[in-house]
């Protein structure tokens, strides 16, 4: 998996992840995420080239807003691809599009 | 808990109702070419036959049939062909197998009969594989079931509203290794129905920096909107790896089924609750009265199957495995409109009791009749309805459909006509006419010789019939319909019927008729039912066993049937067989001679009336009277029976009907309708005929059931001698 970064206003870390985030490189998609999480505590993630991605990939995702949510940091999924959407959609995640997770709230934009 | 011995005889009479659904589809397919819905059906029949046989350790069963899975798989998928070759290697299987059942049943060396048919039977398996597309030969081996899968339907409580099934999935950490994602899962679903509503359940789900990605945490609460049958579901989920657990409740299901859902899922009840909502599996006033009712029963309601492994009477494998068996019974119900399986003793016994019940009733109302009592005879009445309905219901109990004993010949014919070289095809109709079950079993014998006889003797060579005009397939017939209170079968052939000139030289050859008697076209076709009469020229292993129509007939008659033949020669022959529909009960009219009863089966009446003799002898002569202009011959009960004695002024007449010919009954007094239990008459009486058993009164008087076809028939005959005055020797009352 590709992970381009680029720093966004309000200082939001904007992560573009590419390609795929499925079962096949898993391993190696936690680990660049994690670096990527603990470089900021605002993080926006743009899902618009991620054209692949499985259930064990969305787990992944679905640790990372754990981890954001426990330490009290920003987290935005953003941009959607259209397969991204329907793995979303069919498992009833489609809301993880529309939350900003975060604990400190002078920080919401 | 079942013993082992008990489950055994189940697993035998599930494993040989698996194999008989084998073979209809498979003989169906030979027929009609492939159908992908039947291969899956083999599939699976073989697939459930291993995971049972797994329970008891049978491993020839599990070996072979695995053996099986491998080559039907590879049709199912279509790498193999699924020609007529493949087909028929698979009806051999089924074969070998019903031999397996017959040995795990008898327990001959452990079940393991005929290694060397076995070994065989593999080897055409796999070189069945091997020679077709070669990418295939490494076929992995095929994952049994693995996945711990409940059907969650409550027992009591009331229905919920939701009108989904409630799935509620709990894959194996180790899923995504085993290669299963369950969105591809759900997307599979989304082709059986809608997906009204998915949780994934996160809750598990470790911070990034703790996760290993190569492990499940997740969970999924599904509601589905479908109208498949439940095995359609079940199926989605077949390939769920091991520690897999699948819940599943059906659509208004009571609510009890939630309350063992809470209680078997590891979240807190608040979560899943959330989640019940979420997915609309659950109203709020039904979730807070399932909450209320679990409180109520709290520990107490552990799942039986948890108790067991935690007091390590079962070893979790078995459990699993129990409980697979059980959700494939739950299935099969489905399949089979719910059918409860009741031994056949305990039917004849109720069949019995409601017998008595029947009598008592009887009784009860005419003594209340007898002593005038309004308001008993009131209350009887009321009383003898419901005991009406109990018995119908009785009997319906024991009513089959007669496609029970059909469904054996498809198979017949079509190894009889490969083995005699001729093309033959079945047709069936009336296969759903009911009749008693004990009709049903001991028919198959008398039919199978008919079958037998028919394609052996009946329906001619193909080149025979090609020169005769007709299409080079013969066409064998089951016909089953209902008729005056008989169940009438048919079995017809369009083959070149029976020659009456063979059947008669070959009569006067055995010597059963003197060279030089007249006899109607009837009565040589009759000449068959004798004893050891064999018409065909070339005496072939199909039909010179020994047994004879005449066997047939006995049979026949022994069920208080008919069997009547009807042939022309070049176009084909019908056999009819004619049958009283139920053994036990039957609804008579009651009438009296002197100070007997005598009980006519009511559904051969047909009407009543006078006979004026005015006690004078001259009655006693006539042996016909004409009614409404029509001759209608008679019999006289009190002649028949030798009950002598001065005849009353007014002698009545009951018109009684049996296959299409009418006789009248002279009796004294018509006493009216009477129900009825038959007791058969002991051995000592076989040989009288013209009494069908007798009954007892509810005045505890014993009254004969007469034998309505046997005087009937008996009349026919004695139309051409109408000397003879006592039809039954003997017969005494």
């Amino acid at each position: 998996m590709r992970i381009s970064v680029a720093m966004g206003k309000q200082g939001i870390l904007r992560a573009r992840l590419g390609d795929a985030l499925t079962m096949a490189s898993a391993v190696d998609a936690c680990d660049r995420l994690r670096q990527v999480s603990e470089s900021s505590e605002r993080l926006e993630l743009d899902l618009s080239s991620l054209q692949d991605i499985d259930t064990a990939g969305v787990q992944i995702l679905l640790a990372l807003r754990k981890e954001r949510q426990a330490k009290g940091h920003l987290l935005r999924m953003v941009q959607p691809s259209q397969p991204v959407q329907d793995v979303m959609s069919i498992l009833g995640l489609e809301s993880l599009f529309d939350e900003v997770l975060t604990v400190s709230k002078e920080q919401t934009p | 808990m079942m013993d082992l011995d008990s489950m055994r005889v189940a697993f035998v009479q599930e494993m040989r109702e698996l194999l008989s659904e084998m073979e209809a589809a498979l003989l169906d397919m030979e027929r009609n070419g492939p159908d992908d819905e039947r291969i899956h059906a083999v599939f699976r029949d073989a697939h459930t036959i291993k995971g049972s046989a797994g329970i008891f350790d049978l491993d020839h069963v599990v070996g072979f049939t695995h053996a099986m899975e491998n080559a039907l798989d590879q049709v199912r998928n279509g790498t193999l062909a699924c020609d007529p070759d493949a087909i028929g290697l698979f009806i051999a299987c089924c074969d070998h197998l019903q031999l397996l059942a017959t040995g795990v049943e008898k327990r001959t060396g452990e079940g393991d009969l005929e290694p060397e048919t076995r070994a065989k039977l593999v080897e055409r398996l796999k070189n069945l594989s091997a020679g077709r597309k070669s990418e295939t030969s490494a076929l992995a081996p095929l994952e049994p079931i693995n996945a711990k899968v409940e059907v969650l339907e409550g027992v009591s409580g009331h229905p919920v509203d939701s009108d989904a099934w409630h799935i509620s999935l709990r894959p194996a950490p180790s899923m995504f290794s085993e290669g299963l994602d369950p969105v591809a899962l759900l997307r599979y679903l989304t082709k059986l129905g809608t997906l009204a509503h998915v949780e994934t359940i996160d809750d598990t789900v470790p911070m990034l920096s703790e996760l290993k990605p190569d492990i499940s945490h997740l969970g999924f609460e599904i509601a589905l909107v479908t109208t498949e049958e439940r095995n359609r579901i079940t199926e989605a989920f077949e390939f769920l790896p091991k520690g897999s657990v699948l819940r599943l409740i059906p659509p208004h299901a009571r609510i009890d089924a939630y309350i063992q859902l809470l209680e078997d899922l590891p979240e807190s009840n608040a979560r899943l609750g959330e989640l019940l909502l979420a997915c609309k599996a659950l109203t709020e006033d039904e979730l807070e009265s399932a909450l209320r009712m679990q409180g109520r029963s709290g520990d107490a309601r552990e799942p039986l199957g948890q108790i067991l492994i935690k007091e390590q009477i079962v070893p979790p494998p078995v459990v699993a495995a129990a409980l697979d068996k059980q959700r494939k019974r739950m299935e099969q119900a489905t399949q089979e409109s719910r059918l409860v399986k009741v031994e056949a003793g305990k039917l004849d016994r109720l069949i019995d009791f409601v017998g008595e019940l029947v009598i008592a009733a009887a009784a009860a109302k005419i003594s209340a009749r007898k002593e005038k009592a309004r308001a008993s005879e009131e209350a009887i009445s009321n009383l003898s309805h419901l005991v009406e309905s109990i018995r119908d219901s009785a009997l319906g109990l024991r009513m089959a459909p007669v496609g029970e004993v059909f469904n054996r010949f498809p198979r017949l014919v079509r190894d009889l006509s490969r083995e005699l070289g001729k093309t033959v095809s079945l047709e069936v109709s009336g296969a759903e006419t009911e009749l008693d079950k004990a009709l049903i079993d001991k028919l198959a014998d008398p039919l199978t010789h008919i079958v037998r006889n028919s394609l052996d003797h009946g329906i001619e060579s193909r080149e025979a019939r090609i020169a005769a005009g007709k299409p080079p397939g013969g066409t064998l017939r089951f016909d089953a319909y209902h008729e005056t209170g008989s169940i009438v079968i048919e079995v017809s052939d369009d083959g070149g019927g029976i020659s009456r000139a063979k059947v008669l030289q070959r009569a006067i050859d055995r010597g059963l008729v003197p060279p030089n008697q007249e006899l109607s076209s009837k009565e040589i076709l009759d000449l068959i039912f004798e004893p050891g009469f064999s018409t065909a020229e070339q005496v072939t292993n199909l039909s010179g066993r020994g047994v004879g129509m005449d066997v047939v007939r006995k049979t026949i008659q022994g069920l208080r049937g008919e069997i009547d033949l009807v042939s022309e020669e070049g176009v084909g022959t019908t056999l009819q067989l004619r049958l009283p529909l139920t053994l036990a009960i039957i609804d008579g009219f009651l009438v009296g001679v002197k100070e007997r009863s005598f009980v006519v089966p009511l559904d051969m009446v047909v009407e009543c009336a006078d006979f004026p003799t005015g006690g004078r002898a001259d009655g006693e002569g006539r042996h016909i009277v004409a009614l409404r202009g029509e001759a209608l011959p008679l019999i006289h009960l009190r002649d028949l029976f030798g009950l002598d004695g001065p005849r009353p002024i007014r002698e009545s007449i009951v018109v009684v009907e049996y296959g299409g010919h009418r006789a009248g009954l002279v009796v004294d007094r018509l006493l009216g309708e009477f129900q009825t239990v038959i007791k058969p008459l002991s051995h000592l009486f076989s040989g009288v005929r013209g009494i069908g058993g007798s009954t007892i009164l509810g005045t505890g008087e014993v009254a004969l059931i007469l034998d309505v076809p046997a005087l009937v028939q008996r009349m026919e005959r004695l139309e051409s001698s109408p000397t003879s005055q006592h039809l039954l020797q003997g017969a005494s009352a």
